[in-house]
């Protein structure tokens, strides 16, 4: 794609950007969540351990 | 009212200090436009004719070392050179595609009008001249090679070979030889048979590029070199040919080097006025939680043990009033029996 | 010296070193008598080599542990770092110091090192940012891992004086590193003309100071694991405990870390908009660099954290080291002055790539003399509670 204008490179530079800011803070959500699924096991081990 | 003073002073001493320019020019949207005076020289490749004698004129007025072959020596040109520590000016040959005959382009340091050495060097040895010159100054340097990083025309060279005094080289613009009166003019400037180069002030040299080119448009690429590359340079170029077919970069874009670096430049200071604060926010909640945490635990260990003390005490009693009342039974028990033994000896003693 | 002393002196490892220190020795000889051009491949079109493409991009990088592991235990409270923060304080303060001592080499007239900051600053320059921080950090890092030596010494007053500054010490060490990380990224943005589109970002600083954190928590957990065999006698129970903990935290840190990281990357390429470099060679590299050595360590570190995989967090973190040098490389190195032809461009000579190993090995040689000798990998008894 070729610009002509600062304007219409930035427009399309952004628009890009915004979907990718979505897409990433989805990502992160998806990642906590992979690691920290088993935390929940854990602590309850590690609970009954000092018991 | 206070506060618009004080605004007030303080763009009065920013641009007093800073700028050295009236107070309106410091407002927001600065722009500079170089020195007023600054010279500057123009190259026309179309008049060119490689013979090297500009590059014999630079090593005699820069007292710079003979070179391994004399300056009339034309089959250097086979080769593409560069600038070099004891060069400070090149004339390559290029055969352009379609063109009838070779074209030949000077090089040397074009003298940036925002010089990206300058921006780049961290002791301040390079410095933009009010002549439009850019000069180094060899005896702070540290030799760390930045500004060769830096620019954008690969012009600055390096003393390799010097273990313990190497220099960076460049072109100066004659600048100590014209300063001096001994020259009125680069020596490469002078020794152009073809008048391939002209020296002047830049605003003229300008004119005089966009005059050659409306009065020759067939002759000329519509294009001054350097009239905005990198922000401008004092070193203007006119071609027949494409540029990028003579060796010259034409991606290099309009930005100034010191503009470039200014975003990050204007983060820094914002690093040490925020994060010390945040950090000590952060580490002051940290602590806190700790204390509440510490706290809590110490409050259930406190009741942990009070509980246990209650039920302690409670079987303690417990124990107590047992242990009582088995001593009372006991007694009872040995007291009845005691009765009952003294009943039976009586019978008996009445029996018998 | 008895013979079983001597015998212990004779390791595979003491000969490698030595004969580097040989060779570093003559070649130290050779840069200061016949110049860098005697030793080096540098040249007019490429000044900086592996010199500062490794000695100082790396090994700052790879010393950011000590701000990252000091900031997560003093600042944010993870007391249950606490036994990682000593080695990675005196990692940190080797690594700066080896970096200066490296500088020596690259730059023309070494003893004029401290004009920039004492006699003539050129503000103007990302360089001149970098030099003072990395001056007032290894100060920093002096003064930090000072405690260290004051036990040693047994000098308890001026060591509790030391102490008491750790705070003041642990935010203004972080403000420096985040300063001089992110500006070593930042000196490459005053030549766009030089660096493949795909490597040239204005969020270049950023990238570094990220990277920085990531390579720092996995050099943590990389040193850690070299450091277990040969000292293993000198780690105290409370480190060893810990150990597993610090491990598991660190790589969920740096998974993190480096996805952050792999955001800002592709961030990066849109708002450049330079997606259409992707297809082409140096498009193929650039994806090498950043699936391999980013998206799949923090992809590893995740399972690693996830499933308690002691084993392939070790793995990931030399990987994850393994990519920041990489990216270094490239930005100093590979993708810089990509236009030049082949003939024109650098590639190190055996002398630049023997100073950077006598350096390392230098700093191998040092820190060994250091925590066989004092309480790093263990508490001093005698300032048991002072924590």
């Amino acid at each position: 794609m070729e610009f002509y204008t600062y304007h219409d490179f930035m427009l399309n530079a952004k628009n890009a950007v915004y979907i990718l800011m979505g897409l990433i803070v989805l990502g992160f959500v998806g990642l906590w969540r992979f690691v920290t699924a088993r935390d929940a096991d854990h602590e309850a081990e590690s609970h009954e351990e000092h018991h | 009212m206070r506060r618009r003073k004080f605004l007030a002073l303080m763009g009065v001493a920013g641009a007093g200090l800073a700028l050295g320019k009236t107070p309106a020019q410091a407002a927001g949207n600065v722009h500079f436009e170089g020195y007023p005076d600054a010279k500057a020289v123009l190259f026309d490749a179309t008049r060119c004719i490689g013979c090297r004698k500009c590059e014999a004129a630079c090593n005699k007025v820069n007292k710079l070392p003979a070179p391994a072959k004399p300056f009339d020596d034309l089959k250097v040109l086979d080769g593409e050179r560069r600038t070099t520590a004891k060069a400070y000016t090149v004339v390559n040959r290029y055969q352009p595609a379609g063109a009838a005959a070779p074209v030949f382009r000077k090089l040397q340091c074009n003298h940036c009008q925002e010089p990206a050495c300058a921006s780049a060097c961290f002791v301040r040895a390079f410095k933009k001249n009010p002549d439009g010159s850019v000069t180094y100054d060899a005896s702070v340097c540290v030799g760390c090679r930045y500004c060769m990083m830096a620019c954008p025309f690969n012009v600055p060279a390096y003393e390799y070979d010097e273990p313990l005094t190497p220099r960076v080289m460049k072109c100066t613009m004659c600048h100590p030889q014209i300063e001096s009166g001994e020259l009125t003019m680069p020596g490469c400037v002078g020794a152009c048979p073809k008048e391939a180069l002209v020296y002047g002030k830049r605003k003229d040299i300008l004119k005089i590029a966009h005059a050659r080119i409306e009065a020759f448009p067939g002759r000329y690429v519509d294009h001054v070199y350097g009239e905005s590359e990198m922000g401008g340079t004092n070193w203007l170029y006119l071609s027949g040919v494409p540029f990028k077919e003579i060796g010259m970069r034409e991606d290099l874009g309009v930005t100034s080097a010191p503009e470039l670096t200014s975003g990050a430049l204007a983060v820094v200071p914002m690093v040490a006025a925020v994060w010390p604060a945040l950090l000590g926010g952060i580490w002051a909640i940290s602590k806190r939680n700790g204390k509440v945490a510490d706290e809590e635990r110490k409050e259930a260990v406190k009741t942990a043990v009070a509980a246990n003390q209650a039920d302690n005490d409670a079987k303690l009693a417990k124990a107590k009033e047992q242990a009582e009342k088995d001593k009372k039974d006991s007694i009872e028990r040995e007291v009845k029996k005691a009765l009952e033994e003294a009943a039976s000896a009586a019978k008996e003693e009445e029996g018998a | 010296m008895t013979s079983e002393t001597k015998k212990t002196l004779f390791t595979p490892f003491n000969i490698f070193a030595g004969i580097v220190l040989l060779i570093g020795a003559y070649l130290t000889v050779m840069r200061f008598t016949g110049g860098l051009a005697a030793v080096t491949n540098l040249d007019d079109n490429n000044p900086w080599g592996i010199w500062i493409g490794f000695d100082l991009l790396c090994g700052v990088a790879l010393a950011a542990g000590g701000f990252t592991t000091s900031a997560a235990v003093y600042i944010f409270g993870m007391k249950k770092y606490h036994s990682a923060v000593r080695p990675a304080i005196l990692t940190a303060f080797l690594g700066y110091a080896l970096v200066v001592f490296a500088l020596h080499y690259d730059v023309g007239r070494p003893w004029r090192l401290p004009y920039p900051i004492f006699l003539q600053p050129g503000t103007t320059s990302l360089l001149y940012e970098v030099g003072l921080c990395v001056f007032l950090y290894l100060t920093v890092l002096a003064i930090e891992y000072s405690v260290a030596a004051l036990e040693w010494l047994g000098l308890k007053k001026l060591r509790s004086l030391v102490h008491k500054l750790t705070l003041l010490l642990t935010i203004f060490g972080v403000v420096l590193s985040t300063l001089h990380q992110s500006s070593l990224g930042a000196l490459y943005l005053i030549a766009p003309s030089k660096l493949h589109p795909l490597w040239y970002s204005t969020y270049l600083p950023i990238q570094f100071f990220v990277s920085a954190i990531a390579v720092g928590l996995s050099m943590v957990i990389f040193e850690g694991t070299l450091s277990h065999k040969p000292f293993h006698h000198k780690m105290d129970a409370t480190f060893l405990a810990e150990h597993d903990g610090v491990i598991l935290g660190f790589a969920r840190g740096a998974s993190m870390v480096l996805a952050c990281y792999l955001a800002i990357k592709i961030i990066a390429l849109g708002a450049d908009n330079n997606w259409k470099y992707l297809v082409s060679g140096w498009g193929a590299w650039y994806l090498f660099e950043i699936l391999g050595f980013v998206a799949l360590p923090s992809l590893l570190y995740a399972i690693g954290s996830r499933e308690r995989n002691i084993k392939l967090i070790k793995w990931t973190a030399a990987l994850t080291v393994f990519g920041v040098v990489l990216n270094r490389f490239n930005v100093s190195l590979v993708a810089f002055n990509w236009q030049l032809p082949s003939a024109q461009r650098y590639f190190p000579s055996w002398g630049e790539i023997g100073v950077s190993v006598f350096v390392v090995v230098v700093g191998i040689l040092v820190f060994r003399f250091i925590v066989t000798r004092m309480p790093i990998f263990y508490e001093h008894p005698e300032y048991k509670d002072a924590h």
